[in-house]
């Protein structure tokens, strides 16, 4: 719908959370918020720590993200930590990509599907499953053989039976555990009840007695005083465990950005009611001139920000690497860290390109991550913005290569 | 796709090329909705998350750390049935460019909800629109209290200013003096709208300068009421016991030096 005889500036792509993964039904194909990792191969899968504190990071986002004129299969992997201590700190966040080279398909010229777009989406849903895919459909089993191979797919992935070869191997891998959705109780060391509970790791024993360091972050009592807006600001000190700890999944839904909505219904009304009573005249408005509105806090950095992300509603990651419009930021880019400076992060650091922008995780993302070893928000930050190696770098061997990210907190 | 949904089609599909291939798996049915609803605010910034969990229930709280409001929809839970907005104004404003005039449209915006909150904003853009909704939520995000006081005995509830106050913008200067019970609103008609909404009941006022220019006639109105909680009257006299406020928590917070690193747990 896009495509259709659309320029070459296209437009961001916005991704929304769907709905949650029930039966574990995810490759490394999928998008989707929390889980476990589906790496591409996942024999060499790195487990990833964080630098700050070494706890085991658990997945953020995981983001199918092929290139075009690209034989390969692409994904990132967007790991952060967990503890209150590092929040908002760029370091306790990672971002790996993993490439894989995609067996039955050479290198293509890029397909002018433009045209054929809409045939490729009627087609396309021709999947042979009536059901949503949830049930059904394991991932080794071709696809129906009725099903014609959509025309004009951009870089025509071919059908289910064609990803035997891969997928043969990755089944094998991939264990994915059932989650477990019950409190945790007793013995479990994640549990927040029994006897386990003080008997964790050093991280939190450390948060713990060290005061004058961690002087905003206090004991969680169980009832928060509502009323007491400083307390509702601190991190609190839950005892997190420091391994083990794993989002709710769920699915991405990924959309156009959309311009704005037209007038609500109470807008029009005050317009309608404002002309009646006065006339609009075309005359000047008796030496007023245009000013710059700006709003009475005063950042304008955030207001823009806000406003873009409220047209359209819901968004929790905005993806550019195919559009010209700069990435939504609290801070201009060039804000200097406390200990880095942005020149350490302008290029490639496995080949020396230049950097692209890839895509921003937004800080609506905050209100979805949920975890059951966790009370409360998991983790707080502004936004998080991946860029990514202009080319794409990579070697066939490797498992994962690293990515470059910034990430801002929101202002106060 | 298109128009067989309504907002937009989209897919569970890889970002860039090939959208909806490979991501099925898993996926609704194309053409379904997403779950979450798009009317349902999802907010950005900490503040909006605490308002949204019902953790801040009045606006008082907020206007006692004096923390910024980045997100109208904090007002439109906090405030929720009782704010009234008001165009006052939508003039057209011109430049001169190489190419002719460009033409703008300015719309001024008034929120109240007749009882001690009021907010105005004032926006430009090419289509008057968009110029409304951007005042909106300028207005909403500028709500301030207002104090009122009595003029006389206290007796019943405040229903003027507490003291003279005045305000200025552009070369308009409006001064707002405290008037006895049953006065009404003495004001000229542009700014009444505007201290009705805020809830003042009596009013004297007095205003110089060029008040033709609405903008500015509207500001130096809105920055005198705002100063109503500035103006320090006898009963604010006793010693105040300041808690400290969140920013600073959040600074200290920021501040935490980084070289420090937390030992690693044993693994």
């Amino acid at each position: 719908m896009a495509y259709g005889g659309k320029s070459a500036r296209s437009n961001v792509l916005l991704g929304f959370p769907d709905e949650y993964i029930v039966d574990n039904y995810s490759d490394f194909r999928t998008n989707k918020i929390g889980g476990k990792p589906d790496w591409c191969v996942s024999s060499s899968a790195p487990q990833p720590a964080c630098q700050l504190c070494g706890s085991t990071q658990p997945l953020v986002t995981q983001i199918y993200a092929p290139l075009d004129n690209s034989v390969y299969h692409r994904t990132l992997y967007i790991f952060c930590c967990v503890q209150p201590a590092c929040w908002n700190q760029r370091r306790s966040w990672v971002c790996y990509r993993s490439q894989l080279k995609d067996k039955t398909v050479t290198d293509q010229t890029p397909a002018p599907t433009f045209s054929s777009g809409t045939d490729w989406l009627e087609d396309a849903d021709d999947w042979g499953d009536d059901d949503n895919g949830n049930v059904g459909e394991p991932l080794t089993s071709p696809s129906s053989p009725d099903s014609p191979t959509p025309q004009g797919a951009v870089g025509g992935l071919p059908q289910g039976r064609h990803l035997d070869n891969i997928s043969a191997d990755i089944k094998e891998d991939l264990s994915l555990k059932s989650l477990n959705l019950g409190p945790a109780t007793g013995d479990d060391p994640n549990a927040n009840v029994g006897e386990n509970v003080n008997t964790h790791t050093g991280v939190s024993a450390e948060i713990e007695h060290d005061d004058e360091v961690a002087g905003c972050v206090s004991v969680d009592l169980p009832d928060v005083d509502t009323s007491n807006i400083p307390k509702l600001f601190q991190a609190k000190n839950a005892i997190i465990p420091s391994t083990g700890i794993e989002f709710t999944p769920m699915y991405i839904w990924v959309g156009d950005e959309q311009p704005s909505p037209q007038l609500s219904q109470h807008e029009l009304n005050l317009l309608k009611q404002f002309k009646k009573e006065t006339e609009l005249d075309a005359g000047g408005g008796g030496g007023d001139g245009y000013e710059k509105c700006i709003p009475v806090h005063g950042d304008e950095y955030s207001h823009k920000f806000i406003s873009t992300v409220q047209k359209n509603p819901g968004q929790v990651l905005r993806y550019g690497r195919n559009s010209s419009d700069p990435p939504l930021l609290f801070q201009p880019l060039e804000f200097r860290q406390k200990n880095e400076t942005y020149e350490s992060l302008k290029k490639c650091s496995h080949c020396g390109s230049s950097l692209k922008f890839e895509l921003q995780l937004l800080p609506t993302l905050v209100t979805y991550l949920e975890s059951q070893d966790i009370d409360g928000t998991p983790v707080e930050f502004g936004t998080l913005l991946v860029f990514s190696c202009a080319n794409s770098c990579w070697s066939d061997g490797e498992a994962v290569r690293e990515e470059t990210i910034v990430l801002q907190q929101e202002t106060m | 796709m298109s128009g067989r949904e309504g907002g937009g089609g989209g897919t569970r599909g890889g970002f860039g090329r090939g959208r909806g291939r490979g991501g099925g798996r898993g996926g609704a049915k194309r053409g379904q909705r997403r779950r979450v609803d798009e009317k349902e605010w999802v907010p950005v910034t900490k503040l909006g998350r605490l308002v949204r969990e019902d953790k801040i229930k009045s606006i008082e709280q907020i206007y006692l750390f004096s923390l910024p409001i980045k997100e109208h929809q904090i007002i439109d839970k906090l405030l929720p049935d009782s704010l009234k907005d008001d165009v006052m104004k939508i003039m057209p404003v011109q430049k001169q460019t190489s190419a002719g005039q460009r033409t703008r449209f300015k719309a001024v915006v008034v929120i109240g909800d007749s009882d001690g909150h009021v907010g105005l904003g004032v926006k430009c853009a090419k289509e008057v629109a968009t110029a409304i909704r951007g005042a909106i939520v300028l207005a909403k995000l500028s709500i301030v209290p207002v104090r009122r006081g009595y003029w006389g005995a206290r007796l019943g509830d405040p229903h003027t200013v507490p003291a003279k106050v005045s305000g200025k913008c552009g070369s308009v200067n409006t001064r707002l003096i405290p008037a006895p019970r049953g006065t009404g609103l003495i004001a000229a008609p542009v700014p009444r709208k505007l201290l009705a909404l805020a809830g003042i009941e009596d009013i004297y006022m007095k205003s110089t300068g060029q008040t033709r220019t609405l903008a500015n006639f509207v500001k130096a109105t809105f920055y005198a009421i705002e100063k109503t909680y500035c103006f320090l009257t006898p009963d604010f006299w006793p010693q105040t016991k300041f808690l400290n406020a969140p920013f600073q928590e959040f600074s200290d917070y920021l501040q935490k030096p980084q070289e420090k690193k937390v030992p690693v747990a044993a693994s």
